[in-house]
């Protein structure tokens, strides 16, 4: 073979080797295949109860099985610093050297007492505090040219029997500026005793103050008379876990305040007439004072429907003696008094409290505090722990009226996965019930986007029909319904766009007027089925 | 600098287009002499027994299965379906050993080549639920078992050794190849038995399944993947009869592959009922209806054995007996047997007439039945260019490309034979 063959010949295979490659690489381009399907398959199976309904209640099953709801919350309570209030305390002692002298090495040249005063609410004497937490802060600042060591204690301040102590050396003034030392120290565990040197004197406390010329100084230092040594004492967020001596004779308004209550807050719309209602209100006080309590006002609102109703009841406005509690010294360590309030349909409107579904509580109340005076002898106590509540109970029995009572729920909803080889063309949304309540239910589904705004309600055909009673008002059997949701392509391109779904149950009772009770075992069980066509595809 | 690396690595990848096919040029021109060579090519080849040409380039190639693709297939289905195909490209180097060890009637061969392989074999009920789903079948519990599936791309290394002989001044060959695998990816399925039951309105479904099922490394994939080894033997001998025809009798591909311990078993014989996701509060409900449904949760549902283990793939092993009778200069006619076991393959049996329009041009017509398809008509021309070079090109089914509607296989083959 010559060279220029064999060139030929190798330009030759070349060329169809090239075509050949580029023939087959062009694989990668191909598309995907893709074909239409029926799929018929179960998607979602739910036995829904009172339990779904009334989360946050706890339902009680009477003698005949009925059901009862009884819901309990604690309206408000009164914290301690609405009764005593020690204020952040900033208390400067200035120590004047009156007569110069030359100190030693190690010689004390000061060394004072003082009794102080805590800032508490006006007419509060207290003899005792025992502190959860807070903050001393201590500056010192000295204008003697030498390096001190300073004490500062306060005696009234124990812990474990350890007096509060602060030693520590502080440095020598100079001609422009003074020695300086700031320390924090935690109060967390400390008791204070409030009553002075003679431990005769209310909120007061002691303090000792002394100055030592440091032993490793290298000779006598002058102290020129007027010379000063300043302390600064700042007591910062004391919160006291106890405390005794007189809370005085104050009067304490609270209100009007709210409360929130989540008992009716999957219910949107609607109206529900209740039977019975009974509305128990404990005030209990764990505080070591009498008190007078004056309901001025307790209320009920629904913020969603704008509609509000206030108690009207003999308590409301008229005083109630709260006697003080007693301490048990052990744990828990005070007996509480009680006040019970017995409240209901046939002494009051609370009804109408509940029926408009509130999801606000609201009250206002005045406090006299100590309305005997000091009748403890200065013995009245506060735990933190054991405060004024005011626990709520309603307990009514489900026998009830309900129109059009809207349950409503929004939930998260993503249909389109990044994993989904398929998409749905169009279909039917299938849901079939067995009701085993006595009440239609109406279904709403209404779709909305991620800012929620809403797409679109769905079309629903039919509802979900009541199961039969008999002459007892008693459920006899389960009722089957088909409720369909059509889904053309427009639906589907809208909730292929959805992020939320609000999901709506309107139930409305059966035989009225009469009222309907509900018994422990009624159900409604839901099963959801797609009757779908898909466009299956590897994209 | 980059080029002429792109250009180096694009020659490399297409003399590796090793040839080991159906086809090759001494088909058409029977070689006469031993001689230095290089054949490189590639063929194609898929059908079924069930979907015709047109439906198949859809489901390979992409486009959508319309309503009458599926009622065209729906008419084909019998106890026994089956799809098939294969994809081979590669090169090949025939060096006569006189050259290095005075050996005057051996040569060595040595190439390399790509196999892609799938077949399946699937149930009536399966296909028609694949494809439109399980509506159709309300109220009725559908058959899936006998269905098995395997698919594998792998490349080889071929050395062999072929001998030349010559009776009655006829040229006949015979040779032994050892093919060296290095496995790229492999899955197989196999369903012993199954059933799918939609009970009515939709409101369960419960699925009955005995399977396994393979697959090699997923996390490792492409040409440079190495997941498997393995070693297979091509043997083939040429007779020449004393009226001069010709028997050629070959076994190519007899052998196995293992895959490595990476690879992933699947396997159940359970029972699952399906009455939808089981929400405890459907005023808790949460996107879990849909997102939740994934694929990771379905397969720990649907198995009960799911494990990393390695498994040996027997290879699928050819036979081919023909016979191959020259009337004149002009005329030649050859008959023959394929067969590719453990591929649910059926028995080939070909009839190629060719005719030389002289020396260096030739056309074959091509008439089999059997593979993975039915009947196939096929037609290929080859050329000889000088002394150096046959080139061949052609199919074995003439009618896919024709009425791709009425046929059911498709194939195509190129190659190139380079002399020295």
């Amino acid at each position: 073979m010559t060279s220029f063959t064999g060139m030929l010949f190798l330009k030759k295979i070349v060329c169809i080797s090239i075509i050949i490659c580029l023939f087959f690489s062009c694989k990668k381009d191909f598309d995907r295949p893709e074909w239409d399907v029926d799929l018929l398959t179960p998607l979602m199976k739910t036995t829904l109860t009172l339990d779904n309904i009334l989360p946050d209640s706890i339902l009680q099953t009477q003698a005949d099985t009925s059901l009862k709801l009884v819901y309990q919350t604690n309206l408000f309570d009164v914290d301690m610093d609405s009764i005593i209030k020690i204020s952040d305390t900033t208390i400067t002692e200035i120590h004047t050297i009156t007569f110069g002298s030359i100190a030693s090495p190690g010689s004390s040249f000061i060394s004072e007492s003082e009794e102080r005063s805590l800032s508490i609410r006006s007419g509060v004497e207290l003899h005792y505090v025992s502190i959860e937490s807070g903050f001393v802060e201590i500056e010192i600042l000295s204008e003697i040219k030498e390096r001190l060591i300073v004490t500062y204690s306060i005696p009234s301040a124990t812990k474990n029997g350890d007096t509060l102590v602060l030693k520590d050396y502080i440095s020598a003034a100079t001609n422009s500026e003074n020695g300086y030392l700031l320390k924090r120290i935690d109060l967390s565990g400390y008791e204070l005793d409030l009553t002075g040197v003679l431990g005769d004197e209310v909120n007061t406390f002691v303090t000792l103050a002394e100055g030592t010329v440091d032993t490793l100084a290298t000779g006598p230092v002058n102290i020129n008379a007027g010379t000063t040594l300043s302390y600064g004492l700042k007591f910062i967020d004391v919160s006291p876990y106890f405390v005794r001596g007189y809370f005085g004779n104050q009067q304490v308004h609270v209100g009007p305040e709210t409360t929130i209550t989540n008992a009716f807050n999957r219910i949107s719309s609607g109206t529900l007439d209740l039977d019975l209602i009974d509305f128990d209100l404990e005030i209990k006080n764990g505080i070591g004072v009498d008190l007078q309590m004056t309901l001025n006002q307790l209320g009920s609102s629904n913020t969603a429907t704008m509609t509000s109703n206030s108690l009207s009841h003999s308590s409301i406005g008229t005083p109630l003696d709260l006697t003080r509690a007693l301490l048990t010294g052990g744990v828990p360590e005070v007996t509480y008094s009680s006040y019970p309030l017995a409240i209901n349909t046939s002494n009051s409107n609370i009804d109408q409290l509940i029926e408009i579904l509130p999801n606000e509580l609201s009250y206002d109340f005045d406090l006299f505090i100590n309305p005997l005076g000091n009748t403890s002898g200065g013995n009245d106590f506060f735990y933190k722990k054991h405060s004024i509540e005011t626990n709520l109970k309603v307990e009514f029995p489900l026998s009830l009226i309900a129109n059009n009572l809207t349950l409503e729920e929004t939930v998260d909803f993503n249909f389109s996965e990044e994993e989904s080889n398929q998409d749905i063309i169009d279909g039917t949304l299938f849901l079939y019930a067995d009701n085993g309540f006595p009440f239609n239910a109406d279904i709403q589904l209404i779709l909305y986007d991620a800012n929620m705004t809403q797409i679109q309600n769905l079309p629903i055909k039919n509802y979900i029909e009541a199961a039969p009673v008999n002459a007892a008002l008693r459920v006899t059997a389960k009722k089957e319904s088909i409720v369909t949701v059509p889904l053309s392509s427009f639906e589907i391109a809208n909730l292929y766009a959805t992020k939320y779904m609000v999901l709506k149950i309107a139930f409305t009772t059966t035989a009225q007027p009469q009222f309907i009770k509900i018994y422990e075992a009624y159900e409604l069980d839901i099963k959801i089925v797609g009757d779908f066509s898909y466009n299956v595809n590897f994209k | 600098m980059k080029i002429r690396i792109q250009i180096i690595t694009l020659l490399f990848i297409t003399f590796s287009y090793l040839s080991v096919t159906a086809q090759t040029s001494s088909d058409f021109f029977a070689d006469t002499t031993q001689q230095f060579s290089v054949s490189l090519g590639a063929n194609y080849t898929y059908g079924s027994s069930v979907v015709n040409s047109a439906f198949l380039n859809k489901f390979i190639f992409g486009g959508k299965i319309e309503r009458a693709d599926k009622d065209e297939a729906y008419h084909q289905l019998s106890n026994e379906n089956r799809v098939g195909g294969d994809f081979n490209f590669g090169l090949k180097v025939e060096i006569p050993l006189d050259t290095f060890f005075k050996k005057t009637n051996v040569s060595l061969i040595v190439g390399v080549e790509n196999n892609v392989h799938f077949d399946a074999q699937f149930s009536s009920d399966l296909f028609q639920f694949t494809f439109d789903g399980n509506k159709q079948f309300e109220g009725e519990r559908i058959d899936i078992g006998k269905t098995n599936f395997n698919y594998y791309t792998l490349q080889k290394l071929n050395l062999g050794l072929v001998k030349y002989n010559k009776f009655n001044g006829v040229l006949a060959k015979e040779g032994l190849s050892i093919n060296l695998i290095k496995g790229q990816e492999s899955q197989f399925m196999k369903i012993t038995e199954g059933s799918i039951f939609t009970a009515e309105y939709g409101k369960e479904i419960e699925v009955d399944l005995n399977y396994r099922y393979h697959s090699s490394d997923t996390a490792k994939t492409g040409i440079a993947a190495f997941n498997g080894v393995g070693v297979t033997t091509d043997l083939f001998a040429e007779f020449i009869l004393k009226n001069g025809d010709k028997v050629y009798l070959g076994v190519n591909d007899l052998g196995f592959v293992r895959w490595n311990n990476n690879s992933i078993k699947i396997a159940a014989d359970s029972n699952f009922h399906f009455e939808g996701i089981v929400v405890d509060n459907v005023f808790d409900l949460n996107d879990s209806l849909v997102s939740n449904i994934s694929r990771d949760s379905i397969i720990d549902d649907i198995s009960t054995e799911n494990t990393k283990t390695s498994y040996l793939m027997a290879m699928p092993a050819s036979v081919n007996i023909n016979y191959t009778k020259v009337f004149n200069e002009k005329w030649k006619i050859n008959v023959g047997f394929y067969h590719k076991i453990l591929s649910n393959y059926v028995p080939l049996i070909s009839v190629n007439g060719y005719y030389y329009f002289n020396p260096k041009l030739v056309v074959r017509g091509h008439v089999s039945y059997g593979g993975y398809g039915k009947l196939n008509t096929g037609l290929a021309f080859s050329k000889a260019i000088k002394k150096h070079f046959d080139i061949f090109i052609g199919t074995n089914n003439i009618e896919a490309f024709i009425k791709p509607n009425s046929a059911y296989s498709n194939s195509g083959f190129i190659g190139l034979k380079a002399y020295f």
